[in-house]
């Protein structure tokens, strides 16, 4: 059977356009597959913050009643980091708030008479948690899941490939917007 | 045909694997002290540590365990026993070992034992011994006396289960008393604090993976550009210049 130009034009120009969608699919699953294995390692750090939410409600529950505004606040912040069914989104929210609630009880705790009278929890009030809390963000900030992802994002919004694979469905990393 | 999909599994398998490796990383734990005592939040005095391995040294003989202590400052919200089993695990201690983790910042503790040490010290006498022995001392943040009251009545129960006598004398007579940690200023003090150890987060976090696979995006698209020319190339001289030479012809 002999096929007219035409139609084998037309043909040549469907395979070509499908090969390219299939190439740009392909691939950009594949590297938005290597962006996600990172997830983990951002995972593993956000538990470092929860553990430090936790310690600091650990010492202040023996100075300030559960029912405290600032330990409240810290308390939300670390279900919703803790949560595994948190968006992520959702974690940096908390994460961000966390920083923030947890400084904020944290010099509410230095003020109180009976933490200054009591050297261990002074210790743990004015040295150690402050600096569980600075070294959690600042691992938190410095993942790598954070670089990857914006590097991911920049790459597929600024190629033709990149386009033709959000049209084929790919989405772009979530952020993680740590502060 | 057959050696490229055999090639294709391996790779596929490595692949995984690779992908996988960074959920999969395991929690790590303070590794198993030279002598007996872990002591990460500097919470005793160094005679109780040095007693606590002579001590270890003649319940050893008596017995064929040991009592092994861990103190950290924090848990970051794992519980205290499920920590205590897990550490008697990692350590690889014996069915006649014991393993006592003070938590001083959470103001709890756990007891864990093999499963000889178990029969000998049943549950509720693990219960009794911690609240008659242990608790009170320990919340008054008397650490070297609640672990030498401790240790010596949980030393000599072990040994009387298997008909022995354990010697105390001379030790924990004179124990330092301290009430209050330290702080430590060392460069390990994560050590006592974060429940993962051995900055676990930070290896977790596959930098190493990452850049290595931005090398091969950067290569790759070289490649896929170098391709592309050579294709587009064969197929516009195979629509227009063969034809036209065709015609010639």
């Amino acid at each position: 059977m002999k096929l007219k130009t035409g139609t084998a034009f037309v043909i040549m120009i469907v395979l070509i356009i499908g090969s390219v969608l299939f190439g740009a699919y392909k691939g950009w699953s594949e590297e938005k597959a290597h962006v996600d294995a990172t997830y983990a390692g951002l995972e593993s750090m956000l538990q470092t913050r929860v553990e430090t939410a936790y310690n600091i409600l650990a010492v202040a529950k023996r100075h300030v009643p559960e029912t405290d505004e600032a330990y409240q606040r810290v308390s939300m912040d670390l279900g919703q980091l803790d949560n595994a069914y948190s968006g992520l989104d959702r974690k940096a929210e908390a994460n961000d708030a966390l920083g923030r609630d947890a400084a904020a009880l944290l010099k509410k705790l230095a003020e109180l008479d009976s933490v200054k009278q009591d050297s261990r929890d002074k210790m743990y009030v004015e040295n150690y948690l402050p600096q569980m809390l600075s070294e959690s963000e600042q691992m938190t900030v410095g993942a790598t899941y954070n670089q990857a992802a914006a590097e991911f994002n920049g790459r597929i919004n600024r190629t033709f490939s990149g386009f033709l694979a959000k049209l084929m469905g790919i989405k772009p990393a979530e952020v993680f917007n740590a502060q | 045909m057959r050696v490229d999909r055999i090639l294709a599994l391996v790779l596929a398998l490595m692949l995984c694997i690779g992908l996988a490796a960074p959920a999969f990383a395991e929690t790590k734990y303070p590794p198993r002290p030279q002598g007996t005592v872990a002591d990460l939040a500097g919470a005793l005095g160094e005679k109780t540590i040095s007693d606590m391995e002579t001590l270890n040294t003649r319940m050893n003989t008596a017995t064929g365990g040991s009592l092994f202590v861990l103190t950290r400052h924090f848990l970051g919200g794992v519980n205290a026993t499920t920590y205590a089993k897990k550490v008697f695990d990692v350590w690889g201690l014996g069915t006649g070992d014991a393993l006592l983790l003070m938590v001083i910042g959470e103001e709890t503790y756990a007891l864990a034992l093999g499963s000889a040490a178990e029969k000998a010290v049943p549950a509720d006498t693990q219960i009794s011994l911690l609240a008659n022995h242990f608790r009170t001392a320990f919340l008054a943040r008397q650490y070297d006396e609640a672990l030498a009251d401790t240790a010596v009545q949980l030393g000599q129960t072990l040994a009387k289960a298997k008909n022995q006598t354990l010697d105390v004398t001379g030790l924990f007579g004179q124990a330092a008393i301290q009430s209050t940690p330290q702080p430590q200023t060392t460069d390990d003090w994560w050590y006592g604090m974060f429940a993962r150890d051995d900055y676990d987060a930070r290896e977790n976090d596959n930098d190493q993976y990452w850049k290595s696979w931005q090398n091969e995006w950067h290569s790759e698209e070289t490649r896929i550009n170098w391709r592309s020319v050579i294709i587009w190339g064969l197929v516009i001289y195979f629509l227009f210049f063969r034809r036209k030479r065709r015609r010639r012809g």
